[in-house]
């Protein structure tokens, strides 16, 4: 089973600090690392690999310096090749013109499986792998929690639809699967992978290199970035440790 | 003459019941409607005994509805294979769809075929001077807010909360059945079962509720700081998204959008950052109060009460008063 992972490098938000200033919007703190459900779902296509065979091939759409990430996160942590897709996009993206550069590599090779996640940290759409799977017109699920099995071509998967809800759905291969946090087990990537890592290749092409101007797959106008508002006002509780307990506990007498 | 925009929603229904963001969707489009001039349409389709007088009491100018056994074996693929024909029939200007996980399942893929252009995961529109229509959503968790201009056609996902149901008025509805023939060489994806999850505990009305998320970094501090607190305090353990997708809670204590809507006296957030995806769960609640030691985590612009500090030293020194104090709650 030939598997591609789109596997995306992403702001940390946690690390982010934006700050309004005078000339406007200034982001501080602005670290990249890999896309947490990425990195369950290049465990995941190992997984696979190991039971059914084939290769796993992940593709990430971003700036030059993504490159970190996809030797550290998706190589190092066992996919055979990458490509890279090298792009200064504005930030937020617009998820149709990453889903549209996918589109344009993965068209070409012969994967029977593209797994993503159900979203990124940062951007937070839920919607490029769907995409994905419009322009390939093959079939979609997203939400995946477990891969069950595989039979005549077909994935016998859980699909999560409420907290206390799953349904399981049978799959025509190729497709396109949105993966969630926890669908496998992460393995920790030892330091002897990191350095072969850096052995395995790693292709990198820009758009124009496919035919490509990203121009054209613009669907969001950008008006504004900033930061929301307050909706409550938070009263800040200062002081030692010990003050600032004993003060949260009659605070919770008010209310109980 | 102006043409009236044609303003669609989709109404979700489970096991026979409508999603309440339906009924938000509605609200959305009949305001959209008002200031630009348009009519609203809602979408319905399922196998059978389509919730139509339920839909009609909430004000669209028009149903349309679409019925076929096969909808239960293959809900993906039989609902996107009707929405396919009837988005390519009747070119609506907008269609506003609640982000749910099952909805996300079919939109981008039809939205991408047909080249309508989509944003997702909203929580607000607002109609500009020039009469664009500027979509807001939250990205890093929260942290940032960003407009963004789409030209009709589009279409658009809300997060669950992001407008107040549209209120039951006088049916006025014209109702418009459409036939679908699906071919079922050509579904894909097709329903094995459906698996009720049990559910031991309902936290949704629980009086006081401890909340932890992925600053608490793994299952066993979760256990010794959320679970000790909540013991003493009698309240019950809840988590975000993150906590439960790493095992550390079960689904049945997940707030947020695919879980628990709580409304709780006292809500308390430990390291937890506050992403719109888990505030959507918590909304009406009569007091937040946060522990988070980033001064800028998005949590804070929610909560009454914040302290900002490390919780792996503030949880215990809770515990400890608590226990010196041995009030009891």
């Amino acid at each position: 089973m030939n598997i591609c992972v789109c596997f995306k490098h992403v702001v940390d938000p946690e690390i982010l600090v934006p700050r309004e200033k005078a000339e406007g919007l200034e982001l501080e703190g602005l670290v990249y690392r890999a896309n947490e459900c990425d990195r369950y779902a290049v465990q995941e296509a190992l997984r696979l690999k190991e039971r059914y065979g084939g290769e796993v091939v992940t593709i990430t759409v971003g700036p030059e310096h993504a490159v970190k990430t996809i030797y550290d996160e998706a190589l190092a942590r066992g996919a055979d090749r990458a490509i890279h897709i090298i792009c200064n996009l504005s930030f937020p993206e617009d998820p149709f013109m990453v889903a549209s550069m996918i589109y344009g590599v993965v068209k070409n090779e012969k994967f029977d499986l593209i797994i993503c996640g159900t979203q990124s940290d940062d951007n937070t759409t839920c919607i490029t792998g769907g995409m994905l799977a419009g322009l390939l017109n093959i079939p979609y699920v997203w939400g995946v929690r477990k891969i069950e099995d595989m039979k005549h071509g077909k994935l016998l998967l859980q699909r999560e639809v409420a907290s206390n809800e799953i349904e399981i759905v049978e799959v025509e291969l190729p497709a396109v699967l949105a993966v969630h946090i926890g669908i496998t087990e992460l393995t920790p990537v030892s330091f002897t992978s990191l350095l072969a890592a850096r052995k395995k290749q790693l292709k990198a092409i820009k758009p124009e290199d496919i035919n490509i101007n990203i121009n054209n797959f613009r669907v969001w106008n950008i008006k504004e970035l900033y930061i929301p508002k307050y909706e409550r006002k938070a009263i800040i509780i200062k002081g030692d440790i010990k003050t600032v307990a004993k003060e949260l506990l009659n605070i919770l007498q008010k209310y109980i | 003459m102006t043409i009236k925009m044609k303003i669609w929603t989709f109404v979700e229904h489970r096991n026979g019941k409508i999603e309440e963001v339906s009924y938000e969707m509605l609200k959305c489009a009949r305001d959209v409607a008002d200031k630009l001039g348009g009519e609203v349409t809602a979408v319905l389709v399922g196998a059978k005994d389509l919730p139509i007088k339920e839909i009609a009491r909430r004000g669209p100018d028009k149903i349309l509805i679409s019925t076929h056994e096969m909808f239960d074996l293959y809900p993906i693929d039989g609902i996107s294979t009707i929405l396919y024909s009837l988005l390519s029939k009747y070119k609506p200007d907008l269609f506003f769809i609640g982000h749910t996980p099952t909805s996300i399942c079919f939109i981008p893929k039809i939205a991408s075929n047909l080249g309508i252009g989509m944003v997702s995961c909203c929580i607000n529109l607002k109609i500009s001077e020039k009469k664009d229509l500027v979509f807001t959503r939250e990205i890093c968790n929260g942290k940032l807010r960003v407009d963004i201009a789409l030209k009709a056609p589009l279409i658009a996902t809300f997060l669950p909360g992001s407008f107040p149901a549209m209120e039951e008025t006088k049916e006025r509805a014209e109702i418009i059945e459409e036939s679908v023939t699906l071919d079922e060489s050509k579904m894909k994806v097709k329903l094995v079962k459906k698996v009720k999850l049990p559910e031991e505990k309902d936290i949704s009305s629980a009086k006081i509720i401890v909340a932890g998320g992925r600053g608490l970094k793994n299952k066993e501090s979760f256990i010794n700081l959320i679970h000790r607190l909540a013991n003493l305090l009698g309240a019950e353990v809840a988590g975000t998204r993150p906590t439960r997708d790493y095992g550390w809670i079960s689904s049945e204590r997940m707030v947020g959008i695919s879980g628990k809507t709580v409304k709780p006296q006292v809500y308390i957030a430990i390291g937890i950052s506050g992403a719109p995806q888990h505030l959507a769960g918590v909304r009406s609640c009569k007091c937040l109060i946060a522990i988070n030691k980033d001064p800028d985590a998005p949590i804070f612009r929610f909560a009454d009460y914040g302290i900002v500090d490390d919780l792996f030293k503030i949880v215990p020194a809770i515990i400890d008063e608590l226990q010196k104090q041995k009030i009891s709650y």
